[in-house]
């Protein structure tokens, strides 16, 4: 049977099948990797009477003027600052929450934090960032007002340049520590109730319990959630930081993607920031695969 | 045998430490929702801490007049609703053929979906795309370019795979097609699914600002999130002078409280559904 002849064959079985999907074909056809045909614009100058395929070849231009620009450097440091504290601060604290609230005898109580913990996921980013900027109001927020209690003069948080970062995560792990603690606090309720029980015979306290029984066993999960977090690392909240910074914070605030949607979306240098955006995307991929690597080597867990 | 271990102090430091988490997480929204009830001078005073002061619905009473704040809300339901239900028939049927194992192309289509998740066009060439469709400023620019997540697609799958195949090819034998598997087996036995489905697309139309900021330049189509950000962030007040500051000052709260109200409410009756979704997702 020839390939044509088998072709023929299986759309006559499936033919209703394909009807089905298409509509969702031809969504991830146009919106998804149209897109990606839209990358040849890093390679030209982009002309919109031209199109992406008649403007002309630049090559690697607009890539030499984002190594060589001023802020090229500025741009590196504060992406990869942000997402490794970011990653310091929301891997964690769910697991441990999730350890935490394991340890909670009454079932209602548990059930009560859970219920508080998961309601700031589905605070919308600009509501969460508003609130935050009222707190902080240098002219009475009650956060500021907090900290004058205890002798701190009152600042302007959003101007200042040293408290970006602190702002952005922690308002980050605010919102998602506990939707984040969910996976675990499923995977701990999967644990084998009789390796306690022997542990307790054999005069386990509490704690080793904990170190010894409850956290091998959600090692895996851990560790395919941390090379997730890694390859997703770059992809830093943009949509949250463009809503907390301004001019004067650039200088720790400003990231690739924010650049991206600056240079591009604001200034309409479209190939630059095409440009911008795809070097961001590359070293993201890099890290993911770093990361999966790594995981593999040293614990035989990976996504690939 | 459960350990019933008597009450120890680690238990005590538990509560204490869980009770601190609670008031951590909850105290900006007590805050919030108690300064909407609050009266203008203690809104400016700012001397609400836990409970309202000089409790008031005047806050409420400008929100509910205001034109540009009804006509935002209304676009953020519309959004919602129509987005939501495209969204979720568009998933379901996307993942249907790619759940079925007879179909020969669903490795090749579940491979190229899923590739989406990892790799994008990036921001810029879907703003050029977007233009070049001329969608740009219509209602559709912030559903079209979103309405299928190759995440949600793919818990879809999985929950479809875990269906019996049996049923399927018993009706497949007495001559059903392959229509009348999906909507007369899969789709009623698939409410757990939908029902996470709706959730998430529903939070994420209704959250959404960035969509609406970049493609809808029009102020009459933009969604409450964007008329939030403007007095939340940019503090653009409606009016000039002294009184549309005040105003803004004090219908902030309550405009908050207002777009958060339908999650909040649907929330209670929501947390099992969502618990169930995170975890369909976590066993792919």
């Amino acid at each position: 049977m020839t390939a044509m002849e088998r072709l023929r064959k299986n759309v006559k079985r499936d033919w209703m099948l394909l009807l089905i999907i298409l509509p969702g074909v031809i969504y991830f056809a146009v919106f998804c990797y149209g897109p990606m045909y839209g990358i040849l614009m890093a390679f030209k100058d982009y002309n919109i009477s031209k199109g992406v395929w008649g403007s002309p070849w630049v090559g690697l231009k607009h890539f030499k003027e984002l190594v060589n620009s001023v802020y090229f450097g500025r741009l590196v440091k504060n992406t990869f600052l942000l997402s490794i504290e970011q990653l310091f601060w929301s891997f964690p604290i769910p697991i441990a929450f999730a350890l935490l609230i394991n340890e909670i005898k009454r079932k209602r109580f548990q059930r009560l934090a859970q219920t508080a913990a998961y309601l700031p996921h589905f605070v919308s980013v600009v509501v969460v960032v508003g609130i935050l900027k009222d707190l902080l109001a240098s002219d009475g927020g009650v956060l500021t007002q907090l900290f004058s209690a205890f002798g701190v003069a009152p600042k302007n948080y959003f101007n200042l340049p040293s408290a970006f970062r602190t702002l952005y995560v922690s308002s980050g792990v605010w919102q998602e520590f506990g939707w984040n603690s969910i996976i675990y606090v499923a995977a701990i309720s999967g644990i084998d109730q009789q390796m306690y029980e022997s542990a307790a015979l054999d005069g386990a306290g509490r704690w080793q319990r904990l170190i010894h029984i409850t956290l091998p066993s959600i090692a895996p999960t851990i560790i395919l959630l941390l090379i997730l977090n890694m390859g997703n690392m770059l992809n830093i909240g943009y949509e949250k930081v463009i809503l907390m910074y301004n001019a004067a914070t650039y200088s720790t605030a400003d990231i690739f993607s924010t650049y991206v949607y600056r240079k591009g979306l604001l200034n309409a240098q479209y190939s630059f920031a095409s440009a911008v955006g795809l070097a961001n995307s590359v070293i993201n991929v890099i890290i993911l695969l770093t990361a999966n690597f790594m995981a593999k080597k040293t614990t035989d867990t990976s996504i690939f | 045998m459960k350990q019933k271990t008597k009450t120890g102090w680690p238990d005590v430091l538990i509560t204490i430490g869980t009770i601190f988490i609670i008031i951590i997480t909850l105290y900006p929204v007590i805050y919030v929702v108690s300064m909407s009830f609050s009266s203008a001078e203690h809104i400016m005073a700012k001397d609400v801490y836990l409970l309202p002061k000089g409790f008031s619905l005047k806050a409420y009473a400008m929100t509910l007049q205001n034109e540009t704040v009804v006509r935002s809300f209304v676009n953020t339901l519309w959004y919602t609703a129509v987005g939501t239900l495209m969204s979720v028939t568009l998933t379901a049927t996307t993942a249907y053929p790619l759940a079925r194992r007879q179909f020969f192309l669903r490795k090749q289509l579940s491979f190229l979906m899923t590739l989406t998740m990892f790799v994008s066009g990036g921001l810029i060439p879907l703003y050029v795309l977007v233009q070049k469709l001329h969608l740009y400023n219509t209602r559709w620019s912030i559903i079209l370019p979103y309405i299928i997540s190759a995440y949600n697609l793919i818990i879809t799958r999985s929950f479809f795979e875990s269906l019996p195949e049996e049923m399927a090819d018993a009706t497949k034998i007495d001559g059903g097609s392959e229509w009348t598997i999906m909507t007369r087996i899969f789709i009623p036995l698939s409410k757990p699914i939908i029902s996470v489905l709706v959730l998430f697309y529903g939070v994420g139309y209704w959250n959404s600002y960035f969509a609406p900021l970049i493609f809808l330049s029009n102020e009459k189509l933009h969604p409450i999130q964007l008329y939030l950000r403007g007095i939340l962030i940019t503090s653009e007040s409606t009016g000039m002078g002294m009184d549309a500051v005040l105003m803004s000052e004090q219908m902030k709260y309550a405009v908050i409280v207002v777009a958060c109200f339908p999650i909040m409410v649907l929330y209670p009756f929501i947390q099992k559904y969502f618990e169930k979704g995170v975890l369909i997702g976590a066993v792919k």
